[in-house]
């Protein structure tokens, strides 16, 4: 008897004593991402937004006419076009300020040892390329403005899979970079949206031909090291019908003074009966304005899966969207937002049900502290041909003081009959009876938050790979440290 | 609507969102208003209560509150053709009931409504809307302070013809434990658009509100409800319930908004709407704004078609599909309407959802059923 309680003791001790290191190991982890590298460029525009420098981006990047007009063109939008009326303060983002364009010292490789060390240094620290080498089925890296690096698995080349640098694919692919370019996402869409489209560079370009499946995930890093700059990485993926692909983005940057900004643009074209996951770990410094745009359009029985952390960021507006245009077309949306102290996250999903007997289905979860806000912002839409359609939403928030704020705002548009619709979201604190259930368990009072915590994203990390997991969790591990009462 | 069209905004969002989605308020054509004579509707109490009319303005300041339109509340306060003003001393208790009945004489009704009850009173006020008139217009605003411990009821009957807009603005200020309740049967009207916003700034207040509706032809109901809610341990509970046939439209913006210091504070609001035509819009946006970490949140919708499932049921047992559809709508409302505490009322709602299902005893076939279920029909 005596011994049974002894190993039970020992059993719980060893529990311990791994949370403790978890949350001991957070500072170590949490440097990860905040260092930074000296500020070396071998170009970079003049702060600010003129007809000059949108001629100058093009011209440096040798780009067809066509592509030069469409910045032209929306650099007029985003002139003559308001601010959003709704949404965070965006007051002290001044675009004077913003250096839309640095490139880096160094030329796209193939090879991670022909990029320059303190390039190479970085990624290494974000185990970019230890990454690559476990789990990983091609990888981009883009450091500042333009892209560094792009691999991918000679199998994946001989499917006819295509992954490159968004610049390339413009020289390569022009006929296809050009049907669809900016399509689902106009300029017109949004004031950033515009601005995207006059100042865009680096990014991603993946095609997959029919019936292929990627079956290990592709992963896009962006990394933003200059101060006062900005990002605005264009991702194109293109899933043809019955392939399958799963694209992972990992975004971060030291914390600056000043004001840093990315307004990157993802349009995901997914086919007939085709599946994309697009998996998003964002984890931009302090002092980000992350005001990104993300839309895909599905095919008939095609899916999309969103999964989304988003960590970082003083500022975010980012709603990804999906338009299911197919019959039978399906959504999956997945995500989690944590916001500390001096962070508004605005962030949601978007879904329009434009085809019969298409589905959604999204799950988001959102934790404040610290004074924290975060927004849930969503939306569906039933149009009249999406006869039996049929859409859920939950969300759910989880405050963990009085200083922080946490709304949901989700609007809900039926425009036919034959729809099945469901809604629903709770707003609360972590429950004190669950908490002292687990401290009468033996586990101290952070430990138990930071279990509860975690218990509560779970649907997030397990739609992640376990590696993706595992860094989701550390984040949120970091993120708590200090900050539980 | 056409972009150079000159539009009316009514209910805005106190928090918008996206503009694609033309949620934040709802647009209409300016529609004339008249100068009107003065009014006096039918009314009668019981009770404690107290009744008095006047002209003028008595409503006093009402801070940043804006109503469904500032310019309608506006001439609402300052312009009104017909004012009521209803009191219950401390401790007191009564019921009153106002009748406002829209005609070719009195087309158009622009009131105000002063409730003001005691500490520890009890008052129920009837508002009853009905009549029918070209170029109809009904701007109301009531205004309701409430004492310690004081509870005052609300029980709203609106009966339009398809010819008047009804616009009702509503403010309350829930004193401390007070309770209050409004019931709405929303019925009539070619646009019913209503406005509430209660204050619950005092410890334990609670506020319900259990509206129901019927949409047909191209109506439209518009509800919208703003709670900020700072009192400790305040309660609020919104629940919207309903079907829309022919073009019918339906907004719901329900705003729950837990400010810093409300702690325990629990508050939901759910819609429920049930789609009776494939040309109906149901638009649902129901709004949590939380500044307080120690409260419970909740809110929920739901939309669709009637369960097949119970509709082959019930006509398995004899109905025919209509007066399935009727008892499952019924059904659905009827915990509304049965709460809204009186006989008459009640029943007059309940022949005007079957007037509009089409099955009054004029219209169906099944007059002998139901009046065996509700014999007080006849």
């Amino acid at each position: 008897m005596a011994d049974e309680k002894e190993k039970l003791v020992e059993e719980r001790e060893e529990k311990l004593n791994a949370e403790r290191q978890k949350i001991d190991t957070f500072s170590d982890f949490g440097n990860m991402y905040n260092f930074k590298k000296d500020f070396n460029y071998s170009y970079k525009t003049e702060a600010g937004l003129t007809e000059d420098i949108v001629r100058e981006i093009s011209e440096k990047k040798h780009e067809p006419q066509w592509m030069l007009d469409f910045r032209l063109k929306s650099l007029d939008i985003f002139n003559h076009m308001e601010y959003p009326d709704w949404g965070p303060d965006i007051s002290e983002l001044d675009m004077d300020n913003i250096v839309t364009y640095v490139r880096p010292n160094a030329q796209m490789k193939a090879d991670w040892n022909d990029v320059p060390d303190d390039i190479k240094d970085t990624f290494d620290r974000l185990g970019i390329p230890e990454a690559e080498k476990t789990s990983l089925a091609g990888v981009g890296a883009q450091y500042d403005s333009e892209v560094v690096y792009h691999s991918i698995q000679d199998e994946l080349v001989r499917q006819g899979v295509v992954y490159t640098d968004f610049d390339s694919a413009l020289e390569k692919y022009e006929d296809i970079v050009k049907a669809h370019f900016m399509k689902l996402v106009p300029p017109t869409d949004h004031k950033f949206a515009a601005l995207h489209g006059a100042v865009w560079s680096g990014g991603s370009f993946v095609y997959v031909p029919a019936g292929v499946d990627v079956s290990i995930p592709l992963q896009s890093y962006f990394r933003l090291n200059a101060p006062g700059a900005g990002q605005f990485e264009h991702t194109m993926i293109i899933v043809e019908k019955g392939a399958k692909v799963h694209f992972i983005e990992g975004c971060s940057a030291p914390k600056y003074n000043v004001a840093n900004l990315h307004a990157g643009c993802v349009e995901l074209f997914i086919g007939d009966d085709a599946t994309l996951t697009y998996s998003t770990i964002e984890n931009w410094s302090k002092n980000m304005y992350n005001l990104n745009t993300k839309r895909a359009i599905v095919g008939k029985n095609g899916t999309i899966n969103w999964v989304t952390g988003s960590f970082g960021s003083h500022t975010s507006c980012l709603y990804p969207m999906s338009i299911l245009q197919g019959e039978g077309a399906h959504c999956e949306f997945t995500g989690v937002t944590f916001a500390g102290k001096g962070q508004y996250l605005d962030t949601g999903s978007k879904v329009v049900h434009n085809a019969p007997h298409t589905s959604s289905n999204i799950n988001s979860k959102s934790i404040s502290k610290s004074g924290g806000v975060c927004i849930y912002r969503g939306s569906v839409v039933i149009n009249p041909k999406a006869e039996g359609a049929k859409a859920n939403v939950s969300c759910e928030s989880l405050m963990l003081d009085e200083q922080s704020q946490s709304d949901t705002i989700p609007a809900i548009v039926v425009k036919n009959d034959n729809i099945d619709l469901g809604h629903e979201a709770s707003i609360g604190r972590i429950s004190d009876e669950a908490i002292f259930y687990l401290m009468s368990r033996g586990l101290s009072e952070d430990e138990a938050r930071a279990m509860l915590v975690r218990g509560f994203v779970e649907p997030v990390s397990k739609a992640l790979p376990l590696e993706y997991a595992v860094e989701m969790n550390n984040l949120i591990n970091l993120e708590l440290k200090g900050s539980l009462k | 609507m056409a972009k150079d069209k000159v539009v009316v905004q009514y209910n805005q969002l106190p928090r918008p969102t996206f503009r694609w989605m033309k949620v934040n308020h709802l647009d209409l054509e300016p529609l004339a208003q008249k100068s009107v004579p003065s009014y006096t509707p039918a009314e009668r109490h019981t009770g404690d209560a107290a009744v008095s009319f006047y002209t003028g303005r008595q409503v006093p300041d009402l801070g940043d509150f804006q109503g469904s339109n500032e310019k309608d509340l506006n001439k609402a306060l300052d312009e009104s053709n017909t004012g009521c003003a209803v009191t219950v001393g401390a401790g007191q208790k009564g019921a009153v009931w106002l009748d406002y009945t829209v005609s070719a004489a009195v087309p158009q009704i622009t009131g105000q409504l002063t409730i003001q009850a005691g500490d520890h009173s009890d008052l129920t006020v009837y508002l009853i809307f009905d009549g029918d008139a070209a170029g109809g217009y009904v701007n109301f605003l009531t205004y309701v302070k409430t004492g310690e411990q004081a509870h005052v009821k609300i029980s709203k009957v609106q009966l339009h013809g398809h010819h008047v807009r009804h616009v009702e603005h509503r403010y309350a200020d829930a004193g401390k434990e007070s309770t209050i309740d409004y019931v709405s049967a929303e019925i009539g009207a070619k646009a019913a658009i209503v406005y509430y916003k209660t204050d619950l700034m005092h410890d334990e207040s609670n506020f319900n509100s259990q509206a129901m509706y019927l949409g047909n032809d191209d109506q439209i109901v518009d509800f919208s409800y703003w709670v900020p809610t700072k009192g400790v341990k305040t309660n609020t509970d919104i629940v919207t319930t309903g079907a829309l046939l022919d073009t019918s439209k339906k907004y719901f913006r329900g705003t729950i908004d837990f400010l810093r210091g409300g702690k325990k504070a629990v508050g939901s609001e759910s819609d429920t709407c049930i789609l009776l035509s494939p040309n109906v819009h149901s638009i649902s946006v129901p709004l949590l704004l939380c500044k307080e970490d120690d409260v419970v949140g909740n809110h929920a919708s739901s939309a669709g078609q009637i369960d097949k499932d119970k509709l082959f049921y019930l006509m398995s047992r004899g109905f025919n599909e209509a007066g399935a559809q009727l008892i499952i709508v019924e059904s659905n409302i009827r915990p509304v309407i049965d709460k809204l505490g009186d006989t008459d009322l009640e029943n007059k709602v309940l022949q005007a959802v079957r007037e509009k299902m089409q099955f009054c005893y004029k219209k169906g076939d099944c007059h002998a059923k139901c009046t065996q279920r509700f014999p007080h029909l006849d």
